[in-house]
This record gives structure tokens, sequence and C-alpha cells, in this order.
């Protein structure tokens, strides 16, 4: 029992480290599959920040170009020109001209002016009205320009130093005190992100001549979101998404094919540009992960589930064995014992009857005789047993060899019963035997089945030795011849019928306590029957005793 | 329960909007095509009459369908723009 | 609906319009090879007014496109299709109607001809290009891209309209006719989706002489967003509630467009002293001081557009005749690319015989006057459905 526990003990200590390691291993590879998440997710944010910068320099460039062509509009044409624009130019949604100090010059209020120009004036009536200066936003934006120069790209700082170039008639001093000459020349210019009914509009203005009017235009902003969308990359990952939004958080336009609930939060989000203020690029992933990453998690789960079941089984599997090899020493042990108490009982005999012979102090010649007869029939039945152990001994090894040849197995019968009668009638057991009519020729080794029925009847005179008969049918199956040799003991459990015929095995109850035996006919008998091509099964009797049936393939069958 | 019903009720009446009016102006409009149809015996005009009454009647009885609500887009759309192939 | 016999083009101007057609014959010499001009004519409700007070007289400019001529090549189209293969609405159905579109662009793909350019867009959650600006010679291989098509994902319609745009944009320089025809049969989820935002798209694309075509299918897209955008493009819109009708739309729509007699029509009316502009019906405009503006992006042969305006006049008496409008229209000839001119000009004579205002009567004005009254009652009938709905 001690040894079965440290197997289980030293199982356990096995079996604990592979599920440490493997829950280790498991933990591993999910934050690897995080990890892998968050490196796309990195990667991702790096192109929504490209693509920012892009639109940053798309607008910018567009607002420098308006800005310039504003600016290089001929004053005394300045109405007609602008009209034109507007009537010709996508990007320009409206236009207008304000003179300080006087009414807007156009659009006019009023119903002159089409519904889109009296919400133009609407929207941006605080300017129009004068209450609110152009240049509010100046500082915010120089603020910036000087940020900016630190954390720029080349490219970006190449066109803000254009722009300075362009600027650099500006001088804030001159826009601080409006000069006192009527045609001084100060070409101030701004953009205005204007947010009016929670939306976004962009206004451009310019102001050329220190008192002349402020003139300019408002973008159109779905004109110019129709031309950045075109250029948009395209994401060839299904489960990823980059989406443009605008400062309410709608999608403008979307790149990766995932499906993105309006109210899902994106994982990460990038800021465009100041020019369009608010407006983003949200980062989205699935939630389930990558395609191909997770692909990756289920090898990897798959590959640690064929460890962990290779190493529990084979734990498993080593203990089993460790366990039969400890039932089969045990066996072991009890056969060399029973052999040799099997061994011992006739030599004992033999010994005794010869010593006594010997010594000639029995005169009597029936007692000699009865004598010699023990000696015989006790040297024969250790020659059986003798044989029994070598045969064991063959099949295990798969040496034993068998010498066809063809009989009649009813002959045999009938030898073998007149040869064994007296022995059997002795223990006060009836012999029945029943042939059936018919042709029993086999092709077999004769002398291993003798050795099977000799078993056979061994067998039953040793466990239904209180028994009255002992029965020998002969009869045939399709192909096969069976004999079955029958008694009327006490038969066998039915827990224990199959295992009978395991090597080694005996029934381990008061029976066999009394009959030593080495416990292995019924199991050699099964192994020779079977190496020839037959079988050897168990049934029991009705009422009570067992019966073997032994099949053994029939000559003419072949 | 009682309460459920009178929830039911109000956003059934909101889905529908003011279809009242709704018919109404269309009514109106029928009206005065069909007054004007027959001042000047145009058949035209009364048969757009005809056709705008049974489209009034439909969207009274049923309210106004999606179907009914792209019908009348659409061709008051392509009026104003006297499309031609449809 | 069968207006077309109204708007045939009508050869004979009826006795009481007192109207004068010029006809300023830019290259006149070469009138034998170039097709006819777009005729203007300017008509009131009635041909001679009540004298009296000041009143209101409904102008109506009619342009009566020629005939395209069958002896000159037709200009060549840029045709973009927009095909919505959307997925959200899946469903046998939808699936039935999409197959139908792509049978229907296929069966109107072959009415073009070699040299037109012909591209296809098609729009999801993503906008791609399957078949990139090209010449429609090509044919066979454009089918076979078109047949691949599979739906699935969200509606990106902004999108789709804007990369049909820029496919048309490859061959915007040279001289074509350009045309956007989008198919839609669900709600917009990405990308603008305000009615006025894809208007101003339409508002911004005309600037470039594209026009945008709509078909909705079914009774789940947004018809407001559709019929916006064509309206500000100077497109057509349908409706169709299966995919069966719309090969009959594509090819309607292909008689348009493979018909154009005129591009950038401009039409200026210039109002007399004192006659003052009181609205524009129907059709968009802008009223700057004594004009009238109207654009049009195309005209197509036969065929005829109009303009309604109410305008004031002033006092009158009994048997003077005064100038109400001066109207030009400004257009490029596609067949000749040269830019070509025509005048109508509006006069009134006054009588105080009120059987005689009332003979001449135009009733061809009244009906058309009428109609537009009850277009927009049919817009005002669908904002009061939409009054105190709740918001989706």
């Amino acid at each position: 029992m001690t040894s079965k526990r440290s197997i289980i003990i030293f199982w356990a200590l096995f079996l604990v480290p592979t599920l440490i390691i493997s829950g280790i291993a498991f933990r591993l590879l999910s934050h690897e599959q995080e990890r892998i998440n968050r490196a796309a997710i990195q990667a991702l944010s790096e192109r929504a920040k490209t693509i920012s910068e892009t639109i940053h320099i798309t607008v910018e460039a567009v607002q420098e170009n308006l800005t310039q062509s504003l600016l290089d509009i001929d004053q005394d044409n300045l109405q007609k020109t602008l009209l034109v624009w507007e009537e010709t130019n996508p990007l320009v949604r409206n236009v207008f001209i304000y003179q300080k100090d006087r009414e807007l010059e156009y659009p006019v209020r009023g119903m002159e002016s089409t519904l889109e120009e009296r919400r133009f004036i609407t929207r941006y009536d605080s300017l129009f009205s004068g209450r609110m200066k152009f240049d509010f936003n100046e500082d915010l934006s120089k603020d910036e320009s000087k940020t900016k120069g630190v954390t720029e790209s080349s490219r970006q700082k190449l066109v803000a130093l254009s722009r300075v170039v362009q600027k650099a008639p500006v001088s804030d001093q001159q826009a601080l005190f409006p000069a006192e000459s009527e045609q001084s020349f100060i070409e101030k210019s701004g953009w205005i992100p204007w947010f009016s009914e929670n939306r976004l509009h962009i206004l451009g203005w310019v102001q050329k001549i220190g008192n002349g009017p402020v003139y300019g235009i408002e973008l159109e902003l779905m004109a110019l979101l129709s031309r950045l969308v075109v250029d948009f990359p395209e994401l060839p990952e299904k489960k990823v998404a980059l989406l443009l939004m605008d400062g309410n958080g709608y999608f403008m336009h979307q790149s990766g094919k995932m499906t993105v609930d309006p109210k899902e939060r994106p994982r990460a989000v990038i800021s465009i540009s100041n020019l369009l203020p608010h407006w983003q690029i949200g980062v989205f992933v699935d939630k389930k992960g990558f395609g191909s990453t997770r692909g990756f998690l289920y090898v990897s789960v798959i590959l640690l589930g064929v460890f962990i079941i290779a190493i529990v089984s084979g734990g498993v599997l080593l203990t089993r064995m460790t366990l039969q090899n400890m039932k089969d020493a045990r066996q072991k042990t009890s056969f060399v014992s029973s052999v040799s108490h099997e061994l011992k009982t006739p030599l004992t005999s033999i010994r005794m009857y010869a010593e006594l012979l010997l010594s000639k102090r029995i005169k009597d010649a029936n007692k000699i005789q009865t004598y010699l007869s023990v000696i015989v029939s006790e040297s024969e039945r250790l020659t059986r047993l003798i044989n029994n152990v070598l045969a064991f001994g063959k099949l295990e090894q798969g040496k034993k060899t068998y010498h066809l040849t063809i009989f009649e197995m009813d002959r045999l019968l009938d030898q073998m019963i007149q040869s064994h009668s007296i022995r059997i009638e002795n223990q006060g057991i009836e012999i029945i035997l029943q042939i059936e009519e018919g042709n029993y020729k086999v092709k077999t080794d004769r002398d291993a089945i003798e050795q099977v029925i000799l078993n056979l009847v061994d067998n039953a005179l040793k466990y239904a030795d209180k028994g009255k008969f002992i029965k020998f049918v002969l009869e045939k199956d399709k192909s096969f011849i069976l004999l079955k040799i029958c008694d009327d003991g006490p038969g066998i459990p039915k827990a224990q019928q199959e295992m009978i015929f395991e090597k080694f095995h005996r029934v381990d109850n008061s029976l066999t306590t009394k009959q030593p035996g080495s416990g292995l006919g019924l199991s050699i008998a099964r192994q020779i029957l079977r190496d020839l091509e037959g079988d050897l099964f168990f049934e029991p009797m009705p009422g009570s005793g067992s019966c073997f049936t032994a099949r053994i393939k029939h000559h003419e069958s072949d | 329960m009682s309460c459920l019903i009178r929830e039911r009720k109000k956003s059934e009446l909101s889905d529908q909007g003011k279809k009242k009016e709704a018919v109404q102006e269309l009514k109106q409009s029928a009206a005065r095509l069909k007054q004007v149809g027959s001042q000047y015996n145009d058949k035209e005009l009364l048969k757009e009459a005809d056709e705008l009454e049974v489209q009034a009647d439909t969207i009274e009885d049923r309210g106004m369908s999606p179907k009914s609500r792209k019908v009348l887009r659409t061709e008051s759309f392509q009026m104003k723009n006297q499309q031609l192939s449809q | 609906m069968t207006h077309s016999k109204r708007y045939q083009h009508r050869t004979i101007i009826s006795f009481f319009t007192v109207l004068i057609v010029f006809i300023l014959m830019a290259g006149g010499v070469q009138a034998g090879i170039e097709p006819s001009k777009v005729i203007c004519r300017v008509e009131t409700d009635r041909a001679i007014l009540p004298a009296g007070d000041s009143q209101n007289v409904v102008l109506k400019i009619t342009l009566d496109a020629p005939p395209s001529p069958a002896h000159i090549k037709r200009p060549l189209v840029n045709l973009a299709l927009v095909l919505d293969q959307s997925g959200s609405m899946s469903g046998t159905k939808i699936q039935q109607a999409k197959a139908a579109a792509i049978e229907a662009a296929i069966e109107a793909l072959t009415r073009l001809g070699l040299q037109d350019i012909f591209s296809v867009v098609v729009y999801d959650t993503n906008v791609h290009t399957i078949v990139p600006a090209q010449r429609a010679g090509n044919i066979q291989s454009i089918i076979n891209t078109i047949q691949q098509i599979r739906a699935g994902g969200s509606t990106a319609l902004f999108g789709g309209v804007s990369q049909g745009a820029s496919e048309i944009r490859k061959k915007l320089e040279s001289d074509y006719v350009h045309r956007i025809i989008l198919l839609s049969d669900g709600l917009a989820n990405v990308g603008p989706r305000m009615p006025e935002d894809l208007g101003r798209l339409g508002a911004a694309l005309i600037k470039e002489n594209i026009s945008v075509t709509t078909v909705g299918v079914g009774t789940d897209y947004n018809e407001d967003l559709m019929t916006r955008l064509a309206q500000k493009s100077d497109g057509n819109t349908y409706f169709v509630e299966s995919g069966f009708d719309l090969p009959r739309i594509f090819a309607a729509e292909l008689g348009d467009v493979l018909n154009v007699v005129a591009k950038k029509v401009k039409v200026t009316i210039t109002l007399s002293d004192n006659v003052e502009a009181i609205n524009i019906i129907g059709r968009e405009g802008r009223i700057r001081e004594n004009q009238i503006e109207f654009y049009m992006n195309q005209l197509y042969g036969d065929q005829e557009k109009y303009a309604l305006v109410e305008v004031n006049i002033p006092k009158s008496t009994s048997g003077s005749r005064i100038k109400i409008a001066q109207v030009d229209v400004t257009y490029e000839n596609p067949f000749s690319r040269k830019p070509e001119k025509s005048t109508g000009i509006s006069y009134a004579s006054f009588s105080s015989d009120s059987g005689k205002v009332a003979r001449s009567t135009n009733i061809e004005v009244i009906r058309e006057y009428q109609l537009n009254l009850n277009a927009l009652a049919q817009e005002k009938a669908i904002e009061l459905s939409d009054q105190g709905k709740k918001k989706e």
C-alpha cells in the first residue's frame, strides 16, 4: 500500500508543476495576445496620425492658396470676382464683403439675398454686426505656430515657413494701429473655425487695405470633405477601422471593414488639426481581436492542450504500468510459492513411498503394487505440472512450436478418457461422454490438444471434487469442433468468469486455499487454442457447475 | 396598464406627425387644381387633381407610409425639374 | 404619370403669345451642319392684362431644346455608376434588387459608345472603385467585374458619390457630358447623412458640371437626401419599388444623358424698370436686384425645361404696352463646343375689356403654374406629416 501511495504522490508531484507551468504559459499567451493588440492599435494610431497630418497639410495648403487668391483680387472688381468664385469654385460656399462701421456690403441683409445667404449672415452675425473682430483668434493661431515648430514634420515646417514668408509684410503693430494713410497695404488675413448650430463652418477673410473692406469666403466643407475622403487610404484588415469623426462624433468616413456601432468608443483618438477643430480619427479594433492574431492564440492553446494531455496521459500510463508490474511481481511470487508447493507434494509422496519400498519392510505384494502405482501417478502429475510450466514459459516467450498432424478428435478424446478414467473414477466422479455423429477430423498439434484437455480435466477434478459427474460433449459447429468439458461443482462467480483465463489467476476463495495450483492451466489452454486458430471460453451450467468449451478448427473447413 | 396604453397612443400620434394637416394640404391643392381645371376645361389638371385626391385618401387611411412619402417627394421634384424620363 | 405630351417640343407659337423670339445665330453660315439652337420663349399667364392698378403676373420662361441631330456625333459621355452594395438590409428581396441593378447597369452599358468613359464605384462600409474610369469599349471585362459585386456592411453614400466624382474628374477637363448615377436602397450611416449636407455636395459638384442622378430602390432609402442631391446638382431622381423597374429607369436616364444638346445653361432674366420680382416658383434660382438667374447643367434633345417667376407690374392704362423682361440664355453647344446665346423678350398689353383679357389666357402657363404650386403643396404635406414626429 505504501508504494501505491508513493506512486500517487509522485504522480501528483509530477502533475502539479505541469498544471502550474501550463497556467503560466496560458497567462503569458494571453498577455502576448494583449501585447499584439496593443501593438496593432499603436500601428493604426500611427497610420491615423499620418492621415491626419496629410489632411492638415492639405487643408492648410488650401487655405493658404485661397488667402493668396483673395489678396490677389483686384480691389475695384471685388464683388464681381467674388461672385464668379462663388459660382464656379466648389470650395466656396458663400462670399462676403464687410466694411467696418458700415452695413455688410455683400450679401445684403433682407429679401434680396437667397435663403442660403440669409442663413450665412445669421450664422456670422456677431462678426458682420461688428460685435466681434475678425482677428479675435489671432493670438491663438500665433501661439500654435510657435509650439508647432518644435514637433512638426519637416514638410509641415516647410509649409509653415512659406506661410511666414507670405505673411512677412504683415506686422502686428500695423494691425494694432491702423495706418493713417488710406492706401496702406496691411494684408491681414485669417481663418476662423466657427461653430454654429453645433456644426463646424470655416470662414476665411482678408483685409488688404488698412481702412478697406474685410472680405472673404466661407469654405464649403462638404466639397473639402468629399475631396479628402477620396484620398483616405484603404485598410485591408477586416477587424479594424479608422473613422473620421466630426465634432459630434458622427462618422464622416470609414476605412477598414469592421462594422462599428455608433455607440462604440474608439480605442484611440487622434485629433486631426486645429484647422478642423474637434475633428478626429478614431481607431477601432474588434473586441474579439484580429483574425490573424486570434489564430495565433488558438494554435498556442491547442499546442498547450496537447502538451498537457501528453503529460497527464503519460503520467497515467506510467502509473498504471507501475501498478501492473507490482501486481505481476506479486503474482509471480505467489506463483513460485504455489508451484513449489505443487512440486513438493508429489515429490514428498514419491520420496516417501520410494523410501518405504527401499527399506524392504513392506512384504505385501499388493501394498508394494499400490505404492508403486502411487509413485507412477504422482510422477505423472509432476510431469504434467512441469509440462505446464515449460509450456507457459514457451508461450510467454512466443517460442512454442506446434507440429500439425491430422487426426480424429473423437478418437483422441476416447483414448484420453480411457487413460484417465481410473484417476477420475477414484475420486467418485462419473464420466459422461456424448459424441454426436459425424466426422471430427482435425489438423492440429495433438500433444498441445492433449495438454488442453488434461488441463481442463485437472481443473474440473480440482475444483469440482465434490461433484457427481464430469461430462464430455463433442459436437460440431459450422467450421469448428466444440469440445465441452462440464462439471457440477460450485461453478465460478460471474465477476471472475473472464479473469480465470488470466495467467497466475486463481479464484481467491475457500475453494482454492484447499486446492493448491499454479493458476496456469486455463491460461495456457486458452493460449494454445488461440494459437491454433481456436478458442476457449467459459459458460456456467444451469443450476451450478461450470462448463468450458474448446473450439478447435475443423480440418475439412480449410 | 392604462399608463402603458397611454404611452403607446402618444407614440402613435407622434409617429403620425400632423397627418390631418398634411391630408388637408393635399386636398386643398387637389380642390384648387380641380377648380382651375374645370374653369379652363383642362383635362390634365383634372386628371392630376383626381390622382392627388386618391393619394390624399390613401394617406388619410393608412398614414404617411414610407412609400407615399417617397412618391410625393419624387413627384414634386420631377415636376419642379420638368423631368421627362421616368 | 405621362407628362411627356405636355413638355413636347412645340414649334407653333400660339397666336396670343406676346412674344418675340430672337434666335441669334452665332455661326449662322454653318446653320446647315450645326444643330438648331435652344429656343427661349417668355410667356405670361394672360397675353392681355387688365389695365389699372399694379398687379402680379406669372412669367413662364421656356427653353425648347432642339432634337439631337442625327448626322452629327453626339457629345461623349463620362458616366460614373455608384452602386450601393451594403448588406444592412440583407434579405432575398434586397438581394434580388441588387442583382437587378447589376443587370440593368450592364444593359445600360451596352448602349454606350466606344469613346464614352465609364466607371463603377461600389460602397458599403468602405468605398471601392471596381471599374476605374476607362473607355466603355472594353465592355466584357467591365461586365465581368460588375457581376462579382457582393453585398455587405454599412452604407457610405457620401464616400461613394465622392469617389464617383473623383473618377469623373479624371476626364473633367475634356468635353464630356459628366454624370453620376447613384443607386441606393438604404440609409446612409457612414459619412454625412443630412439631406442638407448632400445638397451642398451636389451644389459643389455642379460647379464642376457634374450632375448626380439618384435612383432610390425600395422603401428604405432616404428620399429627402436623394432628391436634394439630384436637385442641387441638376440631375434626375427616380423612385422604384423593386429592382425590376430598374432597366426602364436606366434606359430613360441614358436616353437623357446620350441626348444632351446644351451644356452649362445659364438663364438671366432682366426685368424692366418698375417691374419687381416677387417669387420664383418651383425651380431654384436667385433674385439679384432686377435680375433673376437660373442655372441648368444640361438640356436634353427635344425636351422642354422652364422656370416660373412671379413679378409685379406697375400701374397701367388701357391700350398701353410695356416690356416686362428680357431673357438671355447662354449655353455651350456640345457639338461645336462653342458658346451660344438665345434671347426672349416679354411684352404686356393692357386692356380694360375683361372679355378680351379672359380670352387671352395662356392655359399652358396656368397649367404649369398650378402643377408647380401643387408640387410645393406636396412638399408642404410631407413637412407637415414630419412635424411632431419623434426624431430617429
